[in-house]
């Protein structure tokens, strides 16, 4: 039988695996994709909470964190495509006018 | 209960045999008009000299971000419906107004999403 | 199927200045439909209409203490404050853009419906009475100022501060949310008074799980006020943004952030003071001490000011670690003077700005004074006030967040004089840089020939009231603090 604990396991790991992948990576879109994975980890875990505890608080959580998720990928996605079209690449190292 | 998902396990073979069935019939019913070219095999005329696949145009992704958006949206209406039942039975008429105000709030997005133009496949 | 939760008419008679918001940003958005493109100064006009509709609406709610939609919106005095603060704001930011966008080149009138949207999320967030209103009030307000940060999209600067701030902002939400779960997922509830309960009823001290939730939670909060050491984002996030946005970003989005946090901690954690003290601790002192020192080497104006507000964030979190009526009360006020202050500052420099010229160095500031009088007196008010130079109202907001300090000192929190003295320190440190501007400003002789300033009506507008606030409030203090004095008697603590 697969437990709460196995669920939030998981869940860590996930959410372990997308922050390696922010702090690791370099291209923007692969950037954003390990976030997105965060997210998805965290509504992992909301989940796994709601369905242990009998509470609909969690799951209706996961809905707002899905909306928002998807309205933040289509400005970022608009934000990359502007920086694109202006350098031409979408590496982080190369966003240095400013210093970091 | 694995007896609780036969309906799942039935809405599955539906959609397998609903799938297959629209193929059979094409493959059947469609005009077939063979001709030499349209019968060798497939080769490619020239060399492929760009290795990665060609980009795609950024109306695709207009289009597309814009799909998401809307159909997430929509994941709203599943607890709207789910409670419709007892809520009318508990302020009336006032939880279908709230449906319609949220419906409303995304129409005014697509009003405007429409009128900008982002709707238009091939800009004039 | 459990429903005990009741939806009145009474419930959305206290969000109507949010509903206000609301109804004129999707007005806006279709009004903007008729108009033909590149013209923005209806909207803006209109934008700023509802915005004065909406503070009509939050006066008219004064003195109601009320907790709504089951817990998720807490409407009390505090968050009443904190709307006409985040109004004020609004109201300045639009005065100041009007003629900035059609300069600049980046004439939508999308503009100032993203900006409403941002107001938007400020109002939720101030009123978020459970983490769920928390993290849309946080978002609403994100989403809205990634956009604007790149608003200019032909300018690099500013596509390069709205992805930064985007990746960096996206992944602290990440850190917010599984903070999130993780409370909800030991407490049982994402309700700020259920979470505070969970603690009262709760036999043993919190658990691991707990603690770290608690930790990820206010790392996220951290971030979004721009604490040392999550601070890294805002100085490239000023620079590259379109002023006016900066000016905004700093002022109320700033604000917000401190008021979720602050409320986040008297309502949901008083029970956990001993864990999240010594961090806020630590915190306070070292955002104010790098955000002085870095600000002190900057050569860009701007760039100045992003580590000044850093450094008053600083300042901020002293009150918040007093934890008592005076510090909430310095709180406010401060946060109210701030967004007077620092968006006359940012203002200045966004009417300063030409199209090909940036106009943000210390050098371009020299002899602006002969150059234009009124720009250099608004800007020698703005950053006296910030430096805390009496009788300016910046003045009187140091003085009331030490007395806060000093009052936990004398009931027996040894450890608040070192946070005091350490603080003094710093505002006497950055009176350097900022007077080190009006020195330049009417001192210097310009390096080269720039063309006189004309005064435009609409920014001049907003640098007076920002300007006239900040000697009201720093002469007769007294007004605004009787105000903001009843708003904490309904703070829940």
């Amino acid at each position: 039988m697969i437990g709460l604990n196995d669920y939030l396991i998981l869940a860590a790991i996930l959410f372990a695996i997308g922050v390696t992948g922010v702090l690791t990576r370099r291209n923007a879109i692969v950037i954003f994709m390990s976030i997105e994975l965060m997210l998805n980890s965290v509504n992992l875990t909301f989940v796994a909470f709601a369905h242990f505890m009998n509470s609909l608080d969690g799951q209706i959580f996961v809905f707002f964190i899905m909306t928002v998720a998807a309205a933040e990928v289509a400005v970022g996605l608009a934000i990359i495509i502007s920086i694109f079209r202006n350098k031409k690449t979408v590496n982080v190292d190369d966003m240095n006018i400013m210093k970091w | 209960m694995p007896v609780d998902y036969i309906p799942i396990l039935m809405q599955l073979l539906f959609v397998i045999g609903f799938a297959v069935v629209l193929v059979m019939m094409t493959h059947m019913i469609g005009p077939k008009k063979p001709d030499d070219v349209k019968l060798s095999v497939y080769e490619c005329g020239v060399d492929p000299y760009t290795g990665v696949p060609a980009r795609f145009s950024v109306k695709f992704y207009l289009v597309a971000m814009l799909f998401v958006l809307f159909d997430i949206e929509a994941i709203f209406l599943y607890p709207w419906a789910i409670v419709f039942k007892t809520f009318v039975k508990m302020f009336g008429a006032f939880i279908f107004l709230e449906g319609l105000v949220f419906i409303g709030v995304l129409f005014v997005g697509l009003i405007y999403v429409w009128r900008r133009g982002a709707l238009d496949w091939v800009k004039d | 199927m459990q429903l005990d939760m009741t939806i009145t008419s009474y419930d959305f008679s206290m969000i109507w200045p949010q509903i206000a918001v609301v109804v004129f940003l999707l007005a806006g958005l279709l009004v903007d439909l008729l108009d033909k493109r590149g013209e923005t100064t209806t909207i803006g006009i209109f934008s700023i209409f509802g915005m004065i509709v909406a503070g009509a609406f939050t006066i008219g709610l004064w003195n109601s203490a009320a907790t709504v939609f089951d817990g998720m919106i807490i409407v009390d005095n505090y968050s009443l404050v904190f709307n006409l603060i985040f109004i004020l704001g609004f109201i300045l930011t639009a005065l100041i853009s009007i003629r900035s966008l059609p300069r600049e080149g980046y004439n939508y009138s999308e503009y100032y419906i993203l900006l409403m949207g941002a107001t938007l999320g400020m109002m939720i967030m101030a009123s978020a009475g459970n983490l769920l209103t928390v993290f849309i009030g946080i978002e609403t307000l994100s989403i809205s100022l990634y956009v604007l940060a790149g608003f200019a999209r032909k300018r690099e600067e500013s596509n390069e501060a709205a992805l930064k701030y985007l990746l960096l902002g996206a992944f602290s939400t990440g850190f917010l949310l599984y903070g999130i779960a993780l409370i909800y997922g030991t407490t049982g509830t994402t309700d700020l008074t259920g979470i505070r309960d969970f603690f009262i009823l709760s036999q043993s001290g919190p658990s691991i799980v707990l603690i770290a939730g608690v930790m990820l939670l206010l790392a996220g909060l951290m971030f979004k006020v721009s604490l040392v050491p999550f601070h890294m984002w805002a100085p490239d996030l000023y620079q590259g943004a379109p002023t006016p946005v900066a000016a905004f970003m700093s002022t109320g989005a700033k604000a917000a952030a401190f008021a979720v946090l602050f409320r986040v901690l008297v309502t949901a954690l008083p029970a956990m003071i001993e864990y999240w003290r010594p961090v806020l601790y630590v915190i306070a002192i070292l955002t104010m001490t790098i955000g002085n020192i870095t600000a002190i080497s900057q050569q860009n104006i701007k760039r100045m000011l992003a580590f000044s507000s850093i450094a008053h964030a600083g300042y901020l979190v002293i009150a918040i670690l007093a934890f008592n009526q005076l510090g909430a009360t310095a709180i406010m006020y401060y946060l109210l003077v701030y967004t007077l202050m620092n968006l006359g500052a940012f203002g200045v420099l966004a009417a300063m700005r030409r199209k090909n010229q940036a106009n943000e160095t210390l050098a371009s500031f020299a002899g602006l004074a002969n150059r234009a009088p009124f720009y250099a007196a608004m800007m020698a008010v703005f950053m006296l006030s910030l430096a805390g130079i009496p009788p300016m109202a910046g003045f009187i907001g140091k003085f009331m967040i030490f007395s806060a300090a000093i009052k936990e000192y004398s009931a027996g929190q040894s450890d608040m004089l070192p946070l005091v003295i350490i603080a003094v320190t710093n505002a006497v440190v950055s009176v350097f840089f900022y007077l080190r501007v009006v020195v330049v400003m009417y001192m210097n002789e310009p390096e080269q020939d720039l063309d006189s300033e004309p005064v435009n009506l609409a920014a001049g507008l907003s640098l007076i009231i920002s300007a006239a606030g900040i000697f009201f409030l720093g002469i007769v203090p007294s007004y605004a603090l009787d105000f903001i004095q009843n708003a904490i008697l309904n703070l829940p603590k």
